[in-house]
């Protein structure tokens, strides 16, 4: 079993055995890559292997001692075996260890500050989520994108919308139009109030011109617990990302009305988009690679160019296909536009919801 | 079925697994024979390791070494009179007065393998007993959680032994304290006086190690245990006697291992529980009863109780597994660490992750068979056991629970809540306060609060679904039993005594 | 079935028990009205209905009416303990029924609170001085000074303290790889 903090069943839902199997999984590739760096990636052209020579090196002095890689959410997540792959792999590129570190709680605040406060000189780095943009207008923490620098995304995921297999609503007109004839009576769960999933939820309605309590919200601990009061009847609608619905699925116990991304999922072509039936609203989760706010700009460089190289790599293509998290790589330029955006988003939502606090 | 079964048993056949299951039987005796450290401790400054093992691995640990621990209680009982670990304080004074008398080697050895036996019955128990509840908890929805939850906090309160004003004292701590932290319904930061670092709430781990271990560092440094030689006992022809005197008390020793296996399946009751029990109707049903725990010591109440803590061990993993909600201290700290390591136990763990479920059948049944030649090796060397210094050992956890505090999130916060804690655990424990229901109530408070919360908003406060559903109805009757059971016990009591007047 | 109460009953014999319930009840209530008073103003759901504060308003209550009935148990372990004698050597000997299910404090010796005090103080010696010393040297010079205090020769307590702290570090650091702070060596 591997007993290091690294290779710990990062995919940890899995009993040991399996986890084993995917961590020397994830050993041969991370060695495959590292051998590998220039013939699997277009962008690195010139290759010697590791960082010293390679085409990322912009920093001459960086890495120079072991990096910590913040999670601020609980292992076993999704943010956290995304958080796990990218580590090790940041780890064989540079060529130093890096501790993957899980500072959860306080709904990502925690985590979210350890990064902030960190040194600024690369040796703390960690993986930012949608929280961030978001927490600051709940009230919660003074802490916002101003706090980080920005170094590259690596996933966004849509939010889905899901129904019990049996539930009366066959399209998401369908279930928009029961909550405009009975205002409250239908009730959706997948994170705390005022979380991501509840935003989707409101923003949704929002944008349909409904009124934001048109379908209630209940807290859940997370989309898992929701969706087994999903299949146990308590609530009557999910809103998550299909990627964590699969399961449910595909064993036929739960439907997938519509996602709020830009375009349908390949993994689920039926599934209509909300833009196509009318309304012009999409919202998702995303995570991107972040560091302390006033780093190097030449260590920058350096962690974009390799987390690109990452997110560019058919190891975690597959890794995150297999995961069914959505690949979103975007540089520091457009990450950074991106969050700013996010943010404005937010706090019109969260005003619109009477979410701030 | 088959073929989770047969995953399961090459999950459960590798070197690293049988490794750990070895290693922490030895340290389950180890802990569990010296008078002053629980059970509970072992488990708690077993936990920083366990974090770092993968999930079956973790599991299995934690299982042997409370199976051993438990057993390994009985040691010093019969030796110097001191019970290793409150499930064994139930039927001390007999242990110890048939040491006196020169049947040492009967009163451990039957403890030993009456603890074996029970703990096989009480892992069939959960084998069997753990699918088909789970079927029922798929059903569960909000106000069922709740109800079960409740329920594990009033037989914690209830069925503790002690007063029970402060047993509902020391609940209600641990319930305070699993407030702390961001709120489920709003996202409001509660009690945290505007420390970001306490937004998430007080965790669980720093907070059990210094409640039970260095708690009981501090007890043992301010009053240290009477220096008592322990009496040799003659070893030979051990096991065969045991055995024998078992099938002779047969009947006590299946009583023992039925009021055990019911006991640990009530939320929130354990083995110290079932033990005092289990005694109690040995005791009533005997012809001698009377004379249990004075005279020349006996044998049955041994076979029924030391039975009865071990089944009790391994039922309580049942609401564990089932409901997410432990079945004492022990699996409430098993349970902690799951959760940390994204592992929600639950019906869908019996769908989800079969594999994994059977495995820990496995290791349950393995680690009490493994008992036999361990707890044969140890009650061989018991008097060494007993002479490990306490001036070594009681510095050396402390530093096992300064290290293992910091480990969990590699900060200093983290220490500070374990030194909080221990001092809170050693006042408690002073005041006569039980420790268990503190455990509980923190592992259980954002459980009710969650489900409670969730119900009234998903209902817009129609408070009528909590006693109309057909499932809730039910758990809450059993809430009441519970409740009100001191008031039967006393009824009951006073019926039996007439009748034998 | 009449499995016994014993703590209860030993409760009534022994003196010393009822001034913890005087103190425990005092803490209680105090502390009770200190979560009520804490949660008067938090916000409630968007609804309307009472949110954040519910729980620990319950808490805090249950805490109150506890600690009360501490304070009235005192009160009336004071009156019934003169008048009572008789009735307390009955309850002594139904004790006795199942005796050894607390271990019985034995004298307080103020070595012993010393001793205390030194184990509380060595965590916070820790806390202040690991980022410092480092993880080895820190933890050293707690067990090696914790064995020398409580009793031991000095060169079981420099062998013991050693290898354990080397022990430790070697599992922690080397096998689960929690990165354990260096201080000035690193």
């Amino acid at each position: 079993m591997s007993m290091s903090k690294i290779a710990a069943s990062g995919l940890s839902l899995k009993p040991s055995r399996r986890a084993r199997i995917s961590g020397l999984a994830l050993a041969l590739s991370a060695g495959l890559v590292l051998s590998g760096c220039a013939s699997g990636s277009d962008s690195s052209t010139d290759s010697a292997g590791g960082s010293s020579g390679d085409s990322c090196d912009f920093s001459s002095t960086y890495p120079s001692g072991a990096i910590e890689f913040i999670v601020p959410w609980a292992a076993g997540g999704g943010t956290d075996s995304v958080s796990r792959f990218v580590g090790l792999q940041l780890a064989d590129r540079l060529e130093t260890q890096v501790n993957v570190v899980n500072r959860d709680g306080g709904g990502g605040v925690i985590g979210h500050t350890a990064i902030a406060n960190g040194k600024a000189d690369g040796s703390v780095i960690g993986m930012t989520t949608v929280e961030i943009t978001m927490m600051h207008w709940q009230g919660l923490t003074d802490l916002a994108y101003e706090d980080i620098t920005p170094i590259a995304q690596v996933n966004s995921d849509p939010s889905g919308i899901t129904v019990a297999a049996d539930a009366p609503w066959e399209t998401i007109e369908d279930l928009l139009d029961d909550a405009r004839a009975n205002p409250g009576d239908i009730v959706g769960s997948g994170t705390a109030i005022g979380g991501i999933w509840d935003l989707a939820r409101a923003g949704m309605l929002l944008e349909a011109g409904m009124d934001v309590n048109d379908i209630r919200w209940v807290p859940s601990a997370g989309s898992a617990p929701a969706l087994q009061e999903l299949a146990a009847g308590g609530i009557d609608v999910t809103f998550a990302s299909l990627a964590e619905n699969a399961t449910m699925i595909e064993a036929g116990e739960a439907r997938p009305l519509a996602i709020m991304g830009e375009e349908r999922d390949p993994n689920y072509p039926d599934v209509p988009t909300l833009k196509e039936v009318g309304i012009d609203f999409s919202m998702g989760s995303w995570r991107g690679v972040s560091g302390p706010a006033g780093m190097d700009e030449d260590i920058v460089a350096e962690l974009e160019c390799q987390v690109a190289d990452i997110v560019a790599s058919d190891e975690y293509v597959e890794f995150m296909t297999t995961a069914g998290f959505g690949v979103d790589g975007k540089d520091t330029a457009a990450f950074t536009e991106f969050i700013v955006n996010e943010d404005e988003a937010k706090g019109t939502i969260m005003e619109a919801a009477g979410l701030t606090g | 079925m088959i073929d989770n079964l047969t995953q399961a048993l090459s999950m459960v056949a590798s070197w690293e697994l049988l490794l750990v299951v070895l290693a922490a039987g030895v340290y389950g005796i180890f802990i569990g024979s010296i008078p002053g450290l629980t059970a509970t401790l072992a488990a708690a400054l077993l936990v920083p390791f366990a974090f770092f093992l993968d999930p079956l691995p973790a599991i299995a640990s934690i299982i042997t070494m409370s199976v051993m621990a438990i057993f390994a209680g009985d040691i010093p009982s019969a030796l110097v009179r001191m019970p290793g670990t409150p499930a064994s304080a139930a039927y001390v004074e007999d242990s110890y007065r048939l040491t006196q008398n020169g049947r040492g080697a009967l009163a451990l050895g039957v403890g030993l393998v009456a603890s074996a036996s029970g703990g096989i019955f009480g892992g069939l128990v959960l084998i069997v007993a753990a699918p088909q509840l789970a079927k029922v908890a798929l059903l569960f929805t909000s106000y069922e959680y709740f109800w079960v939850a409740i329920l594990g906090l009033t037989a914690a309160v209830i069925i503790s032994r002690g007063s029970q004003v402060k047993g509902t004292v020391a609940l209600l701590i641990g319930l305070f304290v699993s407030t702390i932290g961001l709120d489920i319904s709003v996202g409001f930061p509660r009690f945290t006086f505007g420390s970001t670092d306490l937004l998430g709430g007080i965790n669980f781990i720093p907070a059990m190690i210094g409640l039970f271990g260095l708690s009981q560092v501090l007890r043992n440094v301010i009053h240290p245990p009477e220096k008592a030689l322990p009496i040799r006992i003659e070893s030979k022809g051990l096991l065969r006697n045991a055995f024998s005197t078992l099938f002779q008390y047969k009947k006590t020793a299946v009583g023992g291992n039925v009021i055990g296996s019911a006991i640990g399946t009530l939320p929130g009751a354990g083995g110290d529980i079932a033990a005092w029990v289990a005694y109690a109707v040995t005791k009533n049903g005997a012809k001698e009863g009377k004379q249990f725990g004075s005279g020349k010591g006996h044998i049955q109440p041994i076979v029924g109780a030391s039975s009865a803590n071990n089944a009790g061990v391994g039922s309580a993993y049942i609401p564990t597994l089932v409901f997410g909600i432990p079945g004492d201290t022990i699996t409430a700290i098993l349970l902690g660490v799951l959760l940390v390591k994204g592992i929600q136990p639950g019906p869908s763990l019996f769908d989800s992750q079969a594999p994994l479920l059977y495995s820990i059948f496995i290791v349950f049944i393995a680690a009490n068979i493994l008992m036999l030649p361990l707890g044969y090796l140890a009650i061989r060397s018991s008097g060494m056991l007993l002479r490990v210094p306490g001036s070594v050992l009681m510095p050396i956890i402390v530093a096992f629970c300064v290290v293992g505090s910091f480990s969990i999130n590699n900060g200093l916060l983290e220490v500070l809540i374990m030194l909080i804690f221990g001092i809170l655990g050693y006042l408690l424990e002073q005041a006569k306060f039980p420790l268990a229901p503190v455990v509980l109530g923190l592992v259980l408070g954002p459980i009710v609060e969650k489900n409670f919360m969730q119900s009234v908003i998903k209902t817009e406060w129609d408070l009528t679904q909590f006693l109309t559903r057909p499932m809730s109805a039910a758990l809450m009757i059993l809430t009441i039993i519970v409740l009100l059971y001191p008031l039967l016990q006393k009824v009951v009591g006073k019926l039996l005594r007439r009748r034998q007047l | 079935m009449t499995f016994d109460t014993a703590p209860e009953v030993e409760e009534t014999v022994e003196n010393s028990e009822k001034s913890y319930d005087l103190a425990s009840g005092v803490v209680v209530v105090l502390f009770g009205s200190a979560i009520l008073f804490t949660v008067r103003d938090y916000p409630t759901l968007p609804s309307g209905e009472l949110g954040p504060s519910l729980f620990p308003g319950i808490i805090g209550g249950l805490m109150v009416l506890m600690g009360l009935l501490l304070l009235g148990r005192w009160l009336k372990g004071r009156k019934a303990a003169r008048t009572n004698s008789a009735e307390a050597s009955g309850t002594a000997a139904a004790a006795a029924s199942a005796p050894a299910n607390d271990t019985a404090p034995t004298p307080v010796y103020w070595r012993g609170w010393i001793n205390a005090g030194l184990v509380v103080g060595s965590v916070i010696f820790y806390l202040l001085a690991v980022d410092f010393l480092g993880f080895l040297t820190t933890v050293i010079i707690m067990t090696v000074g914790l064995i020398l205090r409580l009793g031991a020769k000095w060169w079981v307590a420099v062998l013991a303290g050693v290898l354990s702290t080397v022990g430790v570090w070697l599992i922690f650091n080397k096998v689960l790889l929690v990165p354990l702070p260096l201080g000035f060596w690193g």
